[in-house]
């Protein structure tokens, strides 16, 4: 369908003789918020990675904007496909402006060294990386190594280098889930910010709350299947399934 | 034997002063080529072997690589050098100094290889995917991501490299190249005198190598404070 | 009782590195009483030669040394009850071998310089030669020179072969400049090299010379000798009764005519 950015059709994923992945099937619509939860080992980030081609399926497909992810040219893709890590994974080897923009600057028109042409592209450039910077609370550690930054403003650099070049669809691998408590608020804040602008997202998260408020729709996948989804209100307050009641309590209380 | 060493050697110096300054830089020259062509060598070998593809094209390559660092690890130096410049190039009208410059890049860039490879193996693999997830090719990734963290952790392996290959340089003189240690050995020849030469020339290798290890250490100061 | 062990190993250790430096201090370097010739071992005549210059020194199909130095030697030996131990080098390490303990006596087409003089004594001249220089067969260039001035001038700004040591290479430097001369080990290396093209020109004495061409077919001598040498044995410096014994011996050789047959049967008329 056209306005599915990403659809997921029965997909298996294998390690050996290790089934991760057992027919899940997903549409994510543009606009639309999905979180998925599950606990450890059920799969979710290997479905969430699949969803780039960080890994290849078994069997079954992955379509971004009704095309094959592996027919043609991946990484053209990629650059319209956000992704944050749990590890952040910034670029040690540059700082903090460098790490937003290197993306952007590869993979836009080319411009000779040194010209009138080039100057004013870089110039654009580093003013909207440094707009983006300021939005986020990040305004001053445009000069910064990455590595002299807390976890939250990390992780925070690491979704302004996701959306420079300006993505179709933004996917959150547990972003908060290698934060120290006090951090997590403003990263999850920075992720609400784009869900209200109307970014269509798909996040592995652990923060049921946080869901809770941004998802317009939620997925709860244990060992590799899908075993219910539906609104919040479904979720939370009415959970259908064994298995998601067992887990909510664990997880709610 | 040891009378008057210190002004025999003085006077060894001063009257080959020319003569030895032309060897140095042959010595030189070849270290520092070899060590630069090497580290080109290196670094394709090593992005060859990291490229995670399992196409046809890279099973080729990798197959190439492999057969490459073995038979260059596998055979002495003095043996490749003899080879390419009795049997092929020589014959050909290259010049003795780049056959041997030739030959130490051939084979620095095995071990450079082997040096990279360990580097870039020790980098985290987010730092991979982050730039996979970016949209960048393998190779991009490589360029702009990967490889710099690479080469700054291979610092202290490439600067052993160097001074190795610098001592390594000695031989030179079997391919007619008249580097430091083959003009002491027509000095030695001369002037019937074993020890001063044999000593100054051991002397000069020291100083060699301390000056390039102090140099090393500057490097690898600047690089690490900056961060990059 | 580890640590004993440990003391033994590092103490056997040491005796192992420093026995070789102990050994090498009792050389023959004294004529004494019960070693009138001052013989690195007694009883034997230790040949130092490079045998890579026939006629003079090269080994045959069989592996044994033949030539004509080696004839020399071998009769030096017999005249003086001395059994011959040939040690083979480098041309380079003929000369220092002398001094270093490792040879008595050093024939090996070895051209007397003054030089030369100022490390090793000689014996009297056994032999006149003159340098000529060697190119490949389908050199044209040197064709109908016959003077030594005229090749002298061919030569020059040419790029000459040498082996390192030999007075070959003195004179390729006279003639071309040290820049333009290219130092190989040995001279089997150096005509395999002119054969190859690696180089064009090579300058050595002219026996040896005729000698090594015959086994290198497509290499021509350019018979102009451009010096005038003689060949010399040598011993080591201060060696004086060695010398005197060895110089008898030649004497001899050369007037009951045994000298020239020796180099008669290597294909030299004197």
């Amino acid at each position: 369908m056209e306005n599915n950015v990403i659809e997921v059709k029965n997909l298996v994923k294998k390690f050996g003789k290790l089934t991760v992945l057992d027919d899940v099937c997903i549409d994510v619509k543009k606009g639309e918020v999905i979180a998925i939860i599950g606990s450890s080992g059920s799969g979710k980030s290997t479905l969430i990675r699949c969803m780039n081609g960080l890994e290849t399926s078994t069997s079954g497909d992955v379509l971004f904007n009704g095309e094959l992810l592996t027919k043609g040219n991946i990484n053209k893709k990629r650059q319209k496909i956000g992704f944050v890590f749990q590890s952040f994974n910034l670029f040690p080897n540059m700082n903090v402006l460098k790490n937003v923009t290197v993306a952007p600057k590869t993979h836009g028109k080319f411009q000779f060294p040194f010209t009138q042409k080039w100057k004013k592209a870089k110039q654009e450039l580093n003013e909207k990386a440094l707009e983006m910077l300021e939005k986020f609370g990040l305004g001053d550690k445009a000069k910064e190594n990455p590595n002299n930054l807390s976890g939250g403003q990390k992780q925070r650099v690491a979704i302004v280098r996701a959306l420079m070049s300006d993505p179709e669809i933004m996917l959150f691998d547990e972003p908060t889930s290698a934060l120290d408590p006090e951090m997590v608020k403003e990263v999850l804040d920075a992720i609400k910010s784009l869900a209200d602008k109307g970014m269509t997202m798909v996040i592995v998260t652990h923060e049921m709350k946080f869901a809770k408020s941004v998802a317009d729709k939620i997925i709860y996948i244990d060992k590799g299947k899908i075993i219910e989804s539906g609104t919040p209100e479904q979720i939370f307050n009415n959970p259908q399934c064994e298995r998601l009641k067992e887990f909510l309590s664990k997880i709610l209380d | 034997m040891w009378d008057n060493f210190w002004s025999r050697s003085w006077t060894v110096l001063t009257e080959n002063s020319s003569f030895l300054w032309d060897a140095l830089q042959n010595t030189l020259i070849i270290t520092f080529a070899g060590f630069a062509l090497g580290l080109v060598i290196g670094t394709i070998l090593a992005i060859i072997n990291a490229n995670p593809s399992k196409g046809i094209f890279s099973r080729i390559a990798k197959g190439f690589a492999w057969t490459y660092i073995l038979i260059l690890r596998g055979t002495p130096i003095v043996v490749q050098m003899l080879i390419l410049f009795f049997v092929f190039l020589g014959p050909q009208g290259v010049e003795a100094l780049n056959v041997a410059i030739l030959a130490f890049g051939l084979n620095s860039g095995a071990r450079s290889a082997e040096i990279l490879r360990g580097a870039i193996g020790s980098i985290d693999k987010g730092q991979l995917e982050a730039g996979r997830a970016l949209g960048f090719s393998n190779f991009r990734t490589m360029q702009k991501v990967v490889l710099p963290q690479a080469y700054k952790n291979a610092i202290p392996a490439l600067g052993n490299e160097i001074i190795a290959l610098l001592l390594a340089t000695s031989v030179v003189g079997f391919i007619t190249v008249i580097d430091i240690t083959r003009g002491m050995q027509l000095i030695v020849a001369r002037t019937f005198d074993v020890l001063v030469p044999y000593m100054l020339l051991a002397f000069i290798y020291l100083v060699l190598v301390y000056i390039l290890t102090l140099v090393l250490k500057f490097f690898e100061k600047v690089v690490f404070k900056h961060g990059k | 009782m580890k640590f004993k062990k440990i003391m033994i190993g590092v103490v056997a250790g040491l005796m192992l590195v420093i026995t070789p430096f102990l050994l090498v201090g009792c050389g023959g370097n004294n004529n004494n009483g019960n070693n009138p010739l001052g013989l690195v071992n007694t009883g034997q005549l230790i040949l130092a030669t490079s045998a890579d210059f026939p006629p003079f020194q090269s080994v045959n199909a069989q592996g044994q040394y033949v030539g004509i130095d080696i004839d020399i030697a071998r009769a030096i030996a017999t005249a003086l009850g001395l059994q011959l131990v040939i040690n083979n080098m480098d041309f380079g390490g003929v000369l220092l071998s002398l001094g270093t303990g490792q040879a008595d006596i050093a024939l090996s087409g070895i051209t007397i310089t003054e030089a030369r003089r100022q490390g090793v004594d000689f014996t009297i001249p056994y032999f006149n030669s003159g340098q000529v220089i060697i190119t490949h067969g389908n050199n044209n260039r040197l064709d109908g020179m016959t003077t030594a001035e005229q090749i002298r001038t061919a030569m020059v700004g040419q790029r000459i072969g040498a082996v390192a040591g030999q007075t070959g290479f003195d004179h390729a430097v006279a003639l071309t400049g040290l820049s333009n001369v290219q130092v190989f080990d040995d001279n089997i290396t150096m005509m395999n090299a002119i054969q190859d093209g690696i180089v064009n020109y090579s300058i050595q004495g002219a026996v040896a010379s005729f000698g090594l061409v015959e086994n290198f077919t497509s290499l021509q001598v350019i018979n102009v000798a451009l010096t005038d040498e003689q060949y010399g044995g040598a011993v080591r410096q201060g060696n004086t009764e060695l010398l005197w014994q060895v110089n008898q011996v030649l004497a001899t050789m050369m007037m009951d005519g045994s000298l020239s047959q020796i180099f008669a049967n290597h294909g030299i008329t004197l």
